[in-house]
């Protein structure tokens, strides 16, 4: 079964193709809005939407020819259908309907957080289910039990900024730019991450829940009180992965996982990945990260949820379509057979 | 010649068929069910038409002004089509859809046609209107005489001795649609898949577009602060 999947929940407009047979990633592109937004500070939802549109069909094409097919190998289509911005949602998930439907193949939309999650599947080292998995991105930051494809229990979210939210505002304040969160680690190289004591947060509290808008304003008073900036990037970066592995070993203690799983744009973080590589080590367990490319938003995680549902008899409820900005995974079920549908061979 | 026209830019989900010299439209009044109801209705009518996606040679689209959600699905789900069965597309302002709507009505009810303009509005919130007005020209085509855009709700002076006013635009401002000249009122109007085919079956090769250039006219772009 090949999927073809198309995602366009916030600023990345991406297309996949995946072979379920094999397990291979055919194609896959992405194209980034980063340059629309930029002057504005962040993602202003109507850009968003139109530049979807303007991608979308050249981003399908490119990504077909270079795996080196035609739109009659494509068994299955799998879109994002949240959480995410509404109408960049609308976009492509009305593109994928019509993709399927003139095709004849069914069609599936797909949680974005669930493609998050099971990324690094695609890669060469799977994790095994059971796992906690830790999404960490610009719009999340959350601890999930991972039972299996479909049963996820959230542990602990942040209570406001998400992490890559955190990094990008004070990125900002730094005079990095937008979005600034790659741009600050890179400066944290430079510092001495001791320079600024910031108070780990919600470190002192029982359960796994985060916050990180604390911090960012302790990042704005550590600025203004003449601190060098690579060293408030350094100390920034320092107190957000202390504080992650306070949480992580109290999630991991909690719940007699031994395996980790790392996913979203922060997981592209260097230091990070280095940490939980050095944290489960100690603990004699495995912590597995989707490949770099692989962390930032993009349809390949799509096509593998879509493929992991859809070669169980998922589809589509409803022959149009709905989409969801607000989609918390634990509502997500076991992939389901429709009465009518007819299972497709893997 | 067999087209598929899908248009949700307005308050209304339509879509037609034309297979051969038989065309088969649908329209409903369905504000926020667009994305649930058109793809059914695309479907519904292949299957009355008795004809498949693989038999299209050309999909339209309503390409607005109106809401820009409901743009959009009509031209993603248009796009989405057009790719994967390698079809042109070809775009339809609902502007002009809804003046051959009026022009339709005053045949319809035996009126001459000649000397009358068209004037189309749909209310784009914010105080401003969706605005265009129309003429009939040779061969019952289209002549614009006033151009789409933006703008406060009013209309230059009319170039026909007789208008008709057309469209939501003037149920929201009633008073744009007084006047002397003004011979007929029609603010409710919405646009239908059966002007639009008709419309797509009086234009040139040359207007049929690749699905990348299937954009949208908005009309409104200042759409961010900064």
């Amino acid at each position: 079964m090949r999927v073809l999947a198309i995602e366009s929940s916030c600023d990345e407009t991406a297309v996949a193709l995946f072979d379920g047979r094999s397990g291979k990633l055919l194609a896959h592109r992405v194209h980034s809005q980063t340059d629309v937004h930029a002057e504005y500070g962040g993602v202003v939802p109507e850009l968003a939407a139109r530049d979807h549109m303007r991608r979308l069909p050249s981003l399908t094409r490119a990504t077909l020819t270079d795996a080196g097919v035609g739109y009659d190998a494509i068994d299955a289509v799998a879109y994002t259908a949240g959480p995410g911005l509404a109408g960049a949602l609308m976009t492509g998930a009305a593109f994928a309907k019509g993709i399927a439907a003139s095709r004849r193949v069914p069609a599936l939309g797909v949680n974005h957080l669930e493609g998050h999650i099971l990324a690094p599947l695609l890669g060469d080292d799977p994790p095994a289910f059971p796992f906690l998995a830790l999404l960490v991105s610009g719009g999340h930051s959350q601890l999930i039990e991972v039972r299996e494809v479909g049963d996820y229990r959230l542990l602990g979210e942040s209570i406001d900024d998400a992490i890559g939210e955190a990094f990008d505002k004070s990125a900002k304040l730094m005079g990095l730019g937008y979005p600034g969160g790659a741009a600050l680690s890179r400066l944290a190289e430079q510092g001495d991450p001791t320079a600024v004591p910031f108070t780990r947060p919600m470190v002192n509290r029982p359960g796994l829940d985060l916050s990180f808008s604390g911090l960012k304003t302790a990042v704005a008073n550590a600025i203004a009180a003449g601190h060098a900036h690579e060293d408030v990037a350094a100390s920034f970066e320092r107190t957000v992965i202390d504080t992650l592995v306070i949480k992580l070993t109290r999630a991991l203690d909690q719940t007699g996982l031994d395996r980790l799983v790392v996913a979203g744009g922060v997981a592209a973080n260097r230091p990070l990945r280095q940490r939980l590589v050095e944290m489960m080590a100690e603990r004699g367990g495995a912590v597995h990260f989707p490949a770099i490319e692989l962390c930032t938003d993009n349809a390949a995680m799509i096509a593998l949820a879509g493929y992991r549902r859809l070669a169980a008899g998922e589809r589509d409820a409803l022959p149009g379509f709905r989409v969801r900005a607000r989609w918390p995974l634990a509502e997500l079920e076991l992939p389901r057979m429709l009465d009518s549908a007819v299972p497709v061979t893997p | 010649m067999n087209i598929l026209y899908l248009d949700s830019s307005t308050e209304a989900c339509t879509a037609g068929v034309l297979a051969g010299d038989r065309v088969v439209t649908d329209f409903e009044i369905a504000p926020r069910g667009h994305a649930e109801k058109l793809l059914p209705m695309a479907e519904g009518l292949l299957e009355q038409a008795q004809i498949d996606f693989a038999d299209l040679d050309l999909i339209g689209f309503g390409r607005g002004p109106g809401s820009f959600t409901g743009v959009r699905i009509a031209t993603a789900m248009a796009q989405g089509i057009a790719i994967a069965r390698d079809l042109p597309m070809v775009g339809i302002s609902s502007l002009a859809c809804l003046a051959a709507g009026a022009f339709r009505r005053l045949e319809e009810s035996g009126e001459n046609t000649r000397d009358v303009e068209v004037r189309v509005a749909i209310d784009a919130r914010m105080g401003e209107i969706y605005r265009a007005a129309y003429r009939l020209g040779e061969l019952d085509g289209l002549i614009t005489v006033v151009e789409e855009a933006v703008t406060e709700p009013t209309f230059p002076v009319a170039q026909g001795s007789r208008v008709v006013a057309c469209g939501t635009g003037f149920g929201r401002y009633p008073a744009l649609g007084g006047g002397s000249e003004v011979i007929r009122v029609e603010p409710e109007a919405l646009p239908h898949a059966r002007d639009a085919l008709a419309l797509i079956r009086k234009l040139p090769e040359s207007e049929r577009i690749a699905a990348d250039e299937a954009v949208p006219s908005y009309l409104r772009d200042k759409v961010a602060g900064r």
